[in-house]
């Protein structure tokens, strides 16, 4: 479908233009019919042409990187220039509560090698 | 009326996110978020889900929903949506862990001292009682929000309750945040919601949520899911000159008596993470088998302080945790 078709011969003529000479009401309606046609072409091109558009993107999506997974009802976004970078703990996963002991000595290495194995002794009732 | 404690700014020295914590469910929890404006908005969600969850399933409190179920002498209760999902949660994690994160230690954590509170308990009188075993998760029937508990049966929903209740805050603070990320901590169970920082959320792994109880074990970067861990090291009290902890073996009645002191594993859902890390423990000798199975992230440190890595746990402090494949 060519845009310019529509404009050079069927255009409608608009408003307080005179009909053009040797143009009676019998082109007129010709021309409204073929305008007509020309706008469902032109709705259907477009329907096709979202469609692959949106085939296009559902077959990236598929195929691209997956975002952070979120916990569920979360949103999980796109990765953002203005994400900070944070390099100390924020939080710590451990048992819950206070421990009611404390190092008492380090001595070597621990499973990973990088950290001394501690032994805990019981240092009292202190219960939080 | 209870009065809610107040958070306090944390001050980690760590640009463009800000966090902050307060005492919570019997323990802590921390919320970070970035970006630092947003945490207005996230710790006013977190609190309502504290509330919410605290009236439907402290065994604490003499007004929640599980406390007046228990001592209503009746055996069919109809309950509310948000006991039902926390009831639900834990049946599904019994089912899972084959009876080894089994809600109905309520019983003999009562009968070993662990009644209130762990912050009342002192040392508590008398010898260690007999106990054996717990009833099992079997007889406890909950069809919708329809449950059925027979006599004698007393819920404790701790090995599930933390996990869920820092997955519905992370999820209610994100939305209130509406942009950026959230990371939400109850007493050591981290779940995380939106985007997180650059490489991830830096989260120290050790024996106790609490900085400074005891030494710091390893940091990891989590960048989707939750974090979630059980020790042997906190919660331990005396009863009859015997040291207990809160992690009942629903086999025994007793506090487990396994290899491993602390239990940390990765999950999609910080439920999932806390019954894994709670039956871990239990298990005992039977750990490693089970939690390969899982194959879930998993840090297992015994009583002399190795340590096992299962499952794509980094080893190098900083590194980033790899995306569990099951527990969404």
């Amino acid at each position: 479908m060519n845009p310019q078709d529509q404009s050079a011969s069927g255009r409608l003529p608009g408003a307080g233009e005179p009909p053009s000479a040797g143009r009676g009401p019998g082109s007129r309606d010709r021309g409204i019919r073929y305008v007509r046609r020309l706008s469902n072409w032109t709705a259907a091109a477009l329907v096709a042409a979202t469609a692959v558009t949106a085939g296009y993107f559902a077959r990236t999506t598929g195929h691209a990187p997956r975002p952070a997974q979120t916990v569920a009802g979360a949103q999980s976004g796109v990765a953002s220039s203005r994400q900070p970078c944070v390099t100390v703990p924020v939080a710590t996963s451990g048992g819950s509560g206070v421990s009611t002991q404390l190092p008492v000595r380090t001595c070597g290495p621990a499973g990973t090698g990088s950290r001394p194995v501690v032994i805990y002794v019981k240092s009292g009732e202190r219960g939080d | 009326m209870m009065v809610e404690p107040r958070w306090a700014r944390v001050d980690l020295g760590a640009k463009g996110v800000a966090v902050a914590e307060r005492d919570a469910l019997g323990t802590d929890a921390r919320v970070a978020v970035w970006p630092p404006d947003a945490l207005p908005a996230a710790l006013a969600a977190v609190d309502a889900e504290l509330r919410r969850l605290d009236l439907q399933a402290s065994r604490f409190r003499g007004d929640s929903e599980i406390s007046l179920i228990q001592g209503s002498g009746r055996r069919a209760h109809k309950v509310s949506r948000g006991l039902a999902e926390a009831l639900r949660v834990a049946l599904a994690a019994a089912r899972w862990t084959d009876g080894m994160a089994d809600p109905t230690v309520g019983g003999a954590l009562s009968a070993l001292g662990y009644d209130r509170d762990f912050a009342s308990i002192g040392t508590p009188a008398g010898p260690l009682p007999a106990v054996g075993p717990v009833p099992g998760w079997r007889s406890v029937a909950l069809d919708g929000n329809r449950l059925r508990l027979p006599d004698g049966v007393c819920l404790d929903l701790g090995a599930t309750a933390k996990g869920l209740g820092a997955d519905r805050a992370a999820a209610a603070a994100r939305r209130a945040c509406r942009r950026g990320g959230v990371l939400v901590s109850l007493g050591g169970d981290i779940a995380i919601a939106g985007q997180p920082p650059a490489g991830g959320w830096p989260v120290a792994v050790a024996d106790s949520s609490r900085a400074g109880d005891t030494p710091p074990g390893q940091v990891v970067s989590v960048a989707a899911g939750a974090v979630a861990t059980s020790s042997t090291v906190c919660r331990q009290w005396l009863r009859g000159g015997v040291q207990l902890h809160h992690i009942v073996d629903p086999r025994t009645g007793y506090p487990a008596r396994g290899p491993w002191r602390t239990v940390s594993v990765a999950a999609r859902s910080c439920a999932v993470a806390n019954a894994a890390a709670t039956a871990a423990i239990v298990a005992g000798q039977d750990a490693r088998a089970w939690l390969t199975s899982t194959r879930l992230p998993a840090r297992l440190v015994n009583h002399d302080g190795a340590v096992l890595l299962l499952a794509g746990w980094p080893a190098a402090d900083g590194g980033q945790l790899p995306l569990a494949r099951r527990g969404s």
